[in-house]
């Protein structure tokens, strides 16, 4: 353990032990591996959904989960210690054929995919079985075409005819120009033309409105994103489940048909997911009888007799629950297929009372025990999605799925739960730079002051940690529904989504809402940014001549907000209806509270606790843009607002003098200026105010996060010039944070108290607050200090979440230059955590466009 | 009536200047004529006009408002046409990307406590508070004083650093308003003083001998400079002429370096030590273990 006083001297740092030579092996070996697109799911899938055409949407679902688990080949890899596999490629994503959307992905840009500098590798045989067996099945029959089938008979896309369409098309591309169109249609520009693309595009040129039915508006394809059960199985085993399913069967209303499918196909689940953990015990002995040296025949012996026992019985030791955990995440992850985020929730919580139990015994060491929570990092962070070409500009492709661990934080109980695995769980976590996933550190009032300081030098070697403040996200989550101890035992999902652990059907992404673009439609009367082909015609909220004041303005805001909210619940009502009706989710279900007791799954309303987030993005942007048309027009009268909107329109050509103008003197957010911050809480109060009354289709509230992961970025590839002096095609602002536009002469700490005063309440799916700090800021111990004294009086002031980049602009630009040399270079992006020379370079140069504070010294 | 600072920029968020988070006032006006000052808006107590020539847009509107008539606007990016300028200020007050700044307000007592105590919750939270610097902040003591008196009846903390040359009548104040005093020592010798800043090294050295006499706490800050004060002999003399002193106090070692060079270009000048390599992390470590081995303590800087 490192000494937990202060410490001046800058040339002691705390020491560290280094990785165990295995784990080292293995994280090298995942940074270094080979994208992979594997089709073991999807055959296998396409297969039962075939053979079962007509039966139970639940019980088509478990059988298909059954047979990719039952034949799909299975691996243990080198120095393993834990065993599960998703897919049949080291690195690869079970590809989630029935939804649809990845399916896409793959149709548009899969020879973009294999000719990228780092490709997506796939066999001739598998290339072939995917245009000529998968790709046909599934034409018509995804969850994805009836959702569009839904959204078509409903009005939330335009169903207009196309010659229209190829006049929007030509409208959407002069809008958002050559620079940006190059970027969103990125390699797809570089691919060698071929019939097949052809044909492809035109058949998906819809495809855009399909995901982004308005320029305001995101709903994906994905539901789920939550954190699964489990500590349940680990406590409790999957043959009590299972036991439990029987049971609730027994005593169900014989005239409940889908009940009594739902369970029945939890237990074909279950059953399945204990079968596959068996094949690897088998595995594991048939390698074991091979192995030449006597402590691979332990290796392996060990992972056997784990396999053998979890996740069926509960786990009887810190690495069978571990085994356990990790088990049950992959069945998970093979149901949901590509982009599934499951947080794995507080395991310093529920791991404890075994870690505890071996360590006294003497069963279990620190070193082995911190190895395999390494190996278990390495393992959340082993995924990688097919992101299509305009996302690249935003998104990383390894550990795109954000598997968080949640630390910390107080108990069910309310007292502190911080203990001796939180500690050696960040331990571990100091020597994991390079693993993507996120470690999410919950803070109270009474968190040990060693523990709040040991996180922030952990955080110092890996960038890797965002801080969460129960003191705020507790009472928010209260507001929501949540009993007392259920709230207080919350965890992380995704990015920075605040979520119940095992009992909620949070849905906490896909639904996302961009802000400055709804401001353009109020400042056009509905006419920019233009419908993109097969989106609804812009929303007319009045004509802009008539908004006398800004109080007029904001009327017509807020009706075109009202308007663009109503598009989103629709847009989401459809896909939810979708799920219901053809991708119930059994497994999931089983390890989420209240599915099995009240024999629903969770897509129909099973869960304990059910949500549906709406992911808002770019509040910084509105702001700034607000309160400089407020100074110039309306303030100091300097010219019209249509001749201001003609401007920007324009792009500010020959008007720059105006745009600096715009850019420097009226009042911006996260500044320390008192009226844009009330302005801020202001939209924020407006926007909880739209959602508040509704609920989504399975009966559960609305609840609003403001977090942009990098797609703040693409938004602003999508997006004109802006009044906050904007240009056209560069990114908005992230989460709350301030607008990187803004010079930041209030100090971080302004942006943290503009951010503090968002009511937790009125944003209880969570907020990112990102400030990247340079090194210097915590060169030393005094540094650390100040910045953990930072870190409790923001949280004080009743922020509720941080995510600080200590990383310096030379660094960053050093890594765009030498990749190679950075491949370790961990970045928060809004939201997530990536590898810095994995991203695209739009949202490369964001972040480090992105205010820099504690340079100096 | 209150005293009036000169202030050219108050600069929230620092985290070296003292401790806990802080707000560094920095005032206008410096008798040391240090050649590696890296606070260039520092030495003049006249206010200054700024022009940044990477935010200019080229509108010329600063050259059409002058009242001084200069004529076209030189496309060259140079400042020229500023030759002879009288400060009268109507460019910055026309520039729309702040390109050109003024550089050095008139604030009153009042003002700039309440500019500061925006972040009196940070302050609270940090442990941390305002540091004046400069310039020479004591150059402006009455002003400096009036601000720490005031500070202390909301209880922020106040550091002042110092270069060190004012009246000896100063101590007794400062010693009493200052929680803490950031002694820039350039040296031990007066005499090299003297010859490189053209000041009174001796008035320096008794300055800072009269504050250790008070109980004031007190950190020297050296800033290493090659070719001046970082060679084995110069750093053995300034731990030697330490341990001589009625008390030791913490030292804190810092690197000169050359972010000047781009400030100078703001005022049309030019920074004589860009050629002149900073001192590396290993010069530095070994500069602290030798102050370390003659019994000095020195903290991270």
């Amino acid at each position: 353990m490192t000494d937990q006083g202060v410490s001046l001297d800058v040339s002691a740092p705390a020491p560290r032990p280094g990785l165990a030579p295995r784990v080292r092996r293995m994280k090298e070996r995942l940074l270094t591996a080979d994208y992979e697109i594997c089709l073991a799911r999807a055959r296998h899938y396409t297969a039962v959904y075939r053979e079962t055409e007509g039966q139970d949407p639940a019980l088509r679902a478990a059988r298909a989960l059954e047979r990719t688990l039952e034949k799909q080949r299975i691996f243990i890899y080198a120095d393993e210690h834990l065993a599960g596999t998703k897919t049949e490629r080291f690195l690869s994503t079970p590809l989630s054929v029935d939804r649809g959307d990845f399916l896409r992905v793959l149709q548009m840009e899969l020879d973009v995919l294999e000719k990228k500098a780092k490709p997506f590798k796939i066999s001739d045989e598998d290339r072939s079985c995917f245009w000529n067996e998968i790709l046909p099945y599934w034409d018509g029959r995804t969850l994805h075409d009836l959702k569009a089938d839904k959204w078509r008979r409903w009005g939330v896309v335009s169903t207009r005819p196309s010659p229209r369409g190829w006049r929007d098309a030509a409208r959407f591309v002069r809008y958002v120009g050559r620079d940006s169109l190059q970027k969103i249609l990125g390699a797809n520009l570089h691919a060698p033309p071929s019939l097949r693309r052809l044909k492809n595009l035109l058949g998906l040129r819809h495809e855009l409105a399909f995901a982004n039915p308005t320029p305001v508006v995101y709903c994906h394809d994905v539901q789920g994103h939550l954190c699964l059960g489990l500590d349940q199985v680990v406590e409790l085993g999957m043959a009590e489940l299972i036991r439990r399913a029987h049971e609730k069967l027994t005593r169900l209303d014989p005239g409940d048909s889908r009940g009594k499918a739902f369970l029945q196909a939890v237990i074909l689940s279950l059953e399945a997911a204990i079968r596959y953990s068996e094949r690897f015990a088998e595995l594991a002995e048939a390698q074991a009888r091979e192995a030449t040296s006597a402590d691979e025949r332990r290796r392996l012996g060990r992972i056997a007799e784990h396999c053998r026992r979890v996740p069926r019985l509960p786990a009887s030791s810190f690495h069978e629950a571990l085994q356990s955990a990790w088990m049950t995440q992959v069945v998970g992850e093979i149901q949901f297929g590509t982009m599934d985020v499951f947080g794995v929730g507080r395991i310093d919580q529920y791991l404890y009372p075994l870690f505890q139990k071996d360590l006294r015994s003497g069963a279990l060491e620190r070193a082995e025990a911190t190895a395999l929570l390494q190996e278990y990092f390495l393992k959340l962070s082993s995924n990688v999605s097919p992101t299509p070409e305009v996302g690249m500009e935003s998104n990383a492709v390894l550990g795109n799925s954000q598997h968080c661990v949640t630390l910390g934080g107080v108990t069910p109980s309310g007292s502190d739960a911080t203990n001796e695995l939180s500690e050696l769980t960040l331990d571990a976590y100091a020597e994991m730079r390079g693993a993507v996933n996120q470690l999410c550190v919950r803070l109270h009032a009474g968190t040990p002051a060693g523990f709040v300081r040991r996180a922030c030098e952990v955080f110092r070697h890996t960038n890797g940690i965002a801080f969460y403040n129960d003191e705020a996200i507790v009472p928010g989550l209260r507001a929501d529904g949540y009993s007392d101890e259920d709230a207080r035992d919350y965890t992380v999902v995704g990015c920075v989504e605040t979520c119940g652990h095992g009992d909620t059907q949070g849905c906490v992404a896909g639904h996302d809402f961009v802000l400055p673009a709804a401001l353009m439609l109020t400042l056009t009367n509905g006419a920019f940014p233009p419908a993109a082909p097969g989106q609804q015609a812009g929303f007319s909220s009045g004509d802009p001549s008539h908004f006398d004041s800004f109080e007029g303005l904001f009327a017509a805001f807020d009706r075109q907000l009202s308007h663009q909210l109503d598009t989103m619940v629709r847009a989401i009502a459809g896909k939810d209806e979708a799920h219901a009706e053809m991708l119930p989710a059994p497994y999931v279900s089983a390890l989420i509270q209240g599915c099995i007791e009240g024999a629903n799954d969770v897509t129909t309303g099973g869960a304990k606790y059910d949500f549906t987030s709406i992911d808002v993005r770019g509040l910084a942007t509105l702001v700034d843009s607000l309160l400089a048309i407020e100074t110039l027009v309306y303030d100091r009268k300097e010219l019209g607002l249509n001749e201001l909107v003609a401007i920007v329109l324009d792009d500010f050509a020959g008007q720059e003098a105006l745009r600096q103008r715009l850019l420097r003197e009226s009042p911006k957010y996260g500044s320390g200026d008192a009226q844009a911050d009330a302005l801020a809480l202001r939209i924020v109060e407006r926007i909880h105010g739209h959602v508040q009354a509704r609920r989504n289709v399975r009966g559960g509230r609305y609840r609003v996060a403001y977090f942009s992961l990098g797609n703040h970025v693409v938004d602003g590839l999508f997006l004109g010039a802006t009044p906050d002096g904007r240009r056209r095609g560069t990114p908005i602002s992230n989460g709350v944070s301030p607008s990187n536009l803004v010079k930041p002469t209030g100090g971080p700490h302004a942006g943290m108290r503009s951010a503090a005063k968002i009511p937790p309440a009125q944003a209880s799916s969570g907020i990112a607050l990102n400030i990247r700090f340079h090194p210097n800021f915590i060169k030393d111990g005094r540094g650390l200090d100040t910045f953990a004294a930072m870190l409790k009086t923001y949280f004080s002031l009743g922020g509720m979440h941080l995510q600080p980049n200590f990383v310096s602009v030379e660094t960053l630009r050093d890594a765009q230059l030498h990749p190679e040399r950075h491949r370790d270079l961990i970045v928060k992006v809004s939201g997530y955590s990536a590898c810095f020379t994995d991203l695209g370079r739009s949202i490369q140069d964001d972040i480090i466009a992105r205010a820099e504070f504690g340079a100096d010294g | 009536m209150s005293p009036l600072g000169r202030v050219f920029d108050v600069s929230k968020g620092c985290v070296h200047d003292g401790p806990g988070l802080r707000t560094v006032v920095f005032l206008k006006g410096c008798a040391l004529g240090c050649p590696w000052c890296h606070n260039l808006e520092g030495t003049s107590h006249r206010p200054q006009i700024a022009y940044d020539a990477a935010l200019c847009i080229r509108c010329g509107r600063c050259v059409e408002a002058c009242p001084r008539n200069p004529g076209a606007w030189a496309l060259d990016g140079t400042d020229a046409w500023r030759d002879g300028c009288d400060l009268a200020g109507r460019c910055v007050e026309v520039c729309p990307s702040g390109a050109r700044r003024k550089v050095g307000r008139e604030l009153s007592v009042e003002e700039l406590v309440r500019e500061v105590l925006v972040d009196a919750d940070f302050f609270r939270g940090t442990g941390g508070g305002v540091t004046f610097s400069g310039g020479e902040p004591l150059l402006q003591a009455d002003f400096v004083f009036a601000c720490a008196a005031e500070l202390a009846t909301r209880n922020v903390h106040v550091a002042v650093q110092t270069a060190g040359l004012w009246p000896r009548r100063h101590v007794a104040e400062l010693a009493e308003r200052a929680d803490l005093v950031l002694f820039d020592l350039k040296h031990c010798d007066a005499a090299a003083i003297t010859r490189v800043m053209g000041v009174d090294g001796r008035a320096i050295l008794e300055n800072l001998d009269a504050l250790l006499a008070t109980d004031v706490e007190l950190e020297l800050c050296v800033t290493l400079v090659p070719g001046f004060n970082s060679g084995r002999d110069e750093l053995e003399a300034i731990a030697r002429w330490l341990r001589q002193r009625p008390r030791v106090p913490a030292v804190k070692l810092q690197p000169f370096h050359r972010l000047a060079s781009g400030k100078a270009a703001l005022y049309g000048t030019r920074y004589p030590h860009a050629d002149t390599t900073p001192p590396g992390d290993a010069e530095l470590e070994a500069a602290a273990r030798l102050l370390r081995e003659h019994g000095l303590p020195v903290v991270a800087g």
